[in-house]
């Protein structure tokens, strides 16, 4: 509200003359404005314009001016147009009294409350429960006290005559009368004149949709809401809070029963295990889980040779290989039901089909070329003494055994970290011997299996519990 | 090819070793070289099991102090692998180990963090008495698929074989490789215990699921 505004209002004169007064807009400050020091600063921090708010703090009243003559008050009688009757009051007025219309007779705005002849009533708003005389009322009482519908249901004093029922109205009668007739009357007018309503006719007509009962529920309801008890308010409350944690709860479960089938649908099996179940089909099996086994771990020798080993198989080749492969078939078999404990068995086994020639087994090993040639610096039974092995298949290399502890994921790591802990067993061991080195392998193996035990007991217990719980849940809707 | 050079298949052999150091507290009576604020004399070594001799097959060894200190990597290319300093700071050595080039080895490095002070229950006890510190670590070499030359030499003497007894000169021995397998050995049946019970619940759930499906 600017000065202009408020002077407005009150019809004050304006301190400046209308020529000299700078446009009211609001201006920006020019550039180049000589600021020195602190102003610049100031200026060059907060950009051009100032800041939004600023305190004002008010300074000594202005020094009043003893040379002005002081304007004289004067008691002015006025009349008020809005008024119906010719009332005079009086007031006092600074200095020379205008003489302006009273500034607050604009304030005195009427309803506009429809008016209708006889023809318009019988035409359209003629109805059972209203008579003429009792809608002609209504209507007058609208028009006084301003569609104000406490005022109006409080001063409704219809007074019938002998041959009516006496009135008994409600607010909402009265409203639902009220609108029926202005919304009846608005469409006959326009069927009258041809022309179609404005927006604005179309915004009132809808704002005019009066529904009985609706309004008395809507107010029932309302009384309801206010009238609760602190007690009930709270309970309330409470019940909504649950509520919503019932649902994100049972969202959340559909989520995790969505992850959980599509973890147990995820190995899809391509083709049938028909090819597998003969002896040359678990040979194959076996080269196969070898194969992806090697691929696994060393990440390094392919063994093209595993898909060769189904072909090579009927062609017996060195003594060897063929009386290996039905010792070695029901062996395979075993292996593979023995899953992670059977690796290294399928391993010389499959190796041993597989590689008709070089035969790799433990024992074929020590006849082989290179045993022959240890043997001789080295007496066979101590070969423990000398700190000699053999192995199937070498990185070659010099390494530190205490760096060929395999580690897991970290995750994992720390959990069986956790178990080492529990079990007294160091993280470090204080003799990394081979022997040592294969124990604490197998034992971390080992405690890799009970976690994912436990992990599946887990999830087990968790969909028992759904199951339960969605079984009580449909026993009792079923009651 | 020279036979020096062409490598043993299949073949691993294995040499313990143990590496560390030892630290003594400096005494009032001791030679004005050393900088006063030295509290301790340590020394840092690399030796075998049991007395055994590894330059056989370990050409030299370096070690790499602190920098501060002057010529801080010091190569030790004979017998006894070890080097003796003052100082008061216990930080972490890397120990660098060559091999002789008939193995066609490159070389391993380990870390050790050099210690001075007494630890554990006995700490204060021994911190009075100035009684030496000793940090030691067991480790083998491991030799996989060596040349033939390598073979030779690790195969002249008998090195694999561990002291019998524990004692205070000798920390590591079958006696304590026993015991470490005892440990682990009980822990592995305890686990193994945990397994079974756990699967024998897992079945338990699973015959309840299933029992429940129908419903």
């Amino acid at each position: 509200m600017s000065s202009a505004d408020i002077r407005d209002m009150l019809d004050l004169p304006s301190p400046v003359p209308a020529a000299n007064r700078p446009p009211p807009a609001k201006r920006i400050k020019t550039d180049g404005k000589k600021l020195d020091g602190i102003h610049r600063e100031l200026h060059n921090l907060l950009g051009e314009n100032t800041p939004a708010v600023t305190v004002m703090q008010s300074k000594f009243k202005e020094k009043p001016n003893w040379m002005q003559k002081p304007s004289p008050w004067v008691w002015t009688p006025f009349k008020n147009p809005a008024r119906k009757d010719d009332l005079e009051l009086h007031h006092w007025v600074r200095g020379v009294p205008s003489n302006d219309e009273y500034p607050f007779a604009k304030f005195n705005k009427p309803v506009d409350v429809p008016t209708f002849s006889k023809e318009e009533y019988d035409k359209c708003l003629a109805d059972t429960a209203w008579t003429s005389r009792e809608t002609d009322y209504l209507f007058d009482l609208c028009r006084d006290y301003d569609l104000r519908w406490l005022v109006i249901q409080d001063r409704y004093d219809y007074k019938p005559e002998e041959n009516e029922p006496p009135s008994m109205r409600t607010l909402e009668d009265l409203k639902e009368r009220y609108y029926f007739c202005c919304r009846k009357l608005m469409e006959l007018r326009r069927d009258a004149s041809g022309a179609d309503w404005t927006p604005r006719d179309l915004e009132l007509y809808n704002a005019m949709n009066f529904n009985k009962d609706k309004e008395i529920m809507r107010k029932q309801y309302l009384e309801r809401l206010l009238s609760r008890s602190p007690a009930e308010i709270a309970e309330e409350e409470r019940l909504i809070l649950e509520y919503r944690r019932l649902q994100e709860s049972s969202k959340k479960l559909v989520q995790d029963r969505e992850e959980l089938l599509r973890l147990l649908e995820s190995p899809q099996t391509a083709n049938s295990f028909a090819q597998y179940q003969s002896p040359q089909g678990l040979s194959q099996l076996a080269g196969n889980i070898l194969a992806s086994d090697k691929n696994r771990r060393r990440k390094g020798a392919p063994e093209a040779a595993a898909q060769g080993g189904p072909v090579a198989r009927p062609v017996p080749g060195t003594p060897n290989g063929g009386t290996l492969p039905q010792a070695v078939t029901p062996q395979q078999a075993a292996a593979v039901q023995n899953g992670v404990h059977g690796t290294k068995q399928v391993q010389q086994a499959g190796r041993a089909a597989t590689q008709p020639a070089p035969a790799v087994s433990k024992t074929e090993l020590a006849q082989s070329a290179t045993a022959k040639k240890v043997a001789k610096r080295v007496p066979p039974g101590q070969e423990t003494q000398y700190g000699v092995s053999y192995h199937d298949k070498l990185v070659q290399g010099v390494y530190l055994r205490s760096t060929k502890i395999s580690t897991l994921k970290p995750t994992v790591q720390t959990k069986v970290a956790s178990i080492l802990a529990e079990l007294g067993i160091a993280p470090k061991l204080a003799m990394p011997t081979a022997k040592v080195c294969e124990r604490y392998e197998a034992l971390q193996q080992a405690i890799n299996l009970l976690i994912e035990t436990k992990k599946q007991v887990d999830k087990l217990d968790h969909e028992v519990k759904v199951s339960t719980s969605g079984n009580a849940g449909l026993q009792s809707d079923a009651k | 090819m020279s036979s020096g050079s062409k490598r043993l298949k299949n073949l691993q052999i294995c040499r313990p070793f143990v590496y560390g150091n030892m630290a003594v507290p400096l005494k009032e009576d001791r030679s004005p070289d050393i900088p006063a604020d030295h509290t301790h004399s340590w020394t840092v070594f690399l030796k075998g099991v049991n007395g055994d001799d590894l330059s056989s097959f370990v050409k030299r060894v370096v070690f790499k102090l602190h920098e501060t200190y002057p010529n801080s990597s010091r190569s030790i290319e004979e017998p006894p692998f070890e080097v003796t300093e003052t100082g008061w700071g216990e930080f972490e050595i890397s120990v660098r180990v060559y091999f002789v080039p008939e193995a066609s080895e490159k070389n391993v490095v380990m870390y050790h963090h050099l210690k001075l002070h007494p630890y554990g229950p006995e700490a204060e006890q021994q911190k009075s008495e100035g009684a030496t510190v000793t940090s030691m670590q067991y480790d083998e070499f491991v030799f996989n698929e060596p040349t033939e030359a390598l073979f030779e030499i690790l195969t002249k003497k008998s090195g694999a074989v561990l002291p019998q007894q524990k004692s205070t000169l000798v920390p590591f021995s079958v006696q304590s490789e026993n015991e470490e397998l005892d440990r682990l050995s009980d822990a592995h049946v305890k686990v193994q215990e945990n397994i079974r019970r756990l699967t024998e619940r897992m079945h338990a759930l699973e015959r309840e699921k299933a029992a429940l499906r129908p419903l």
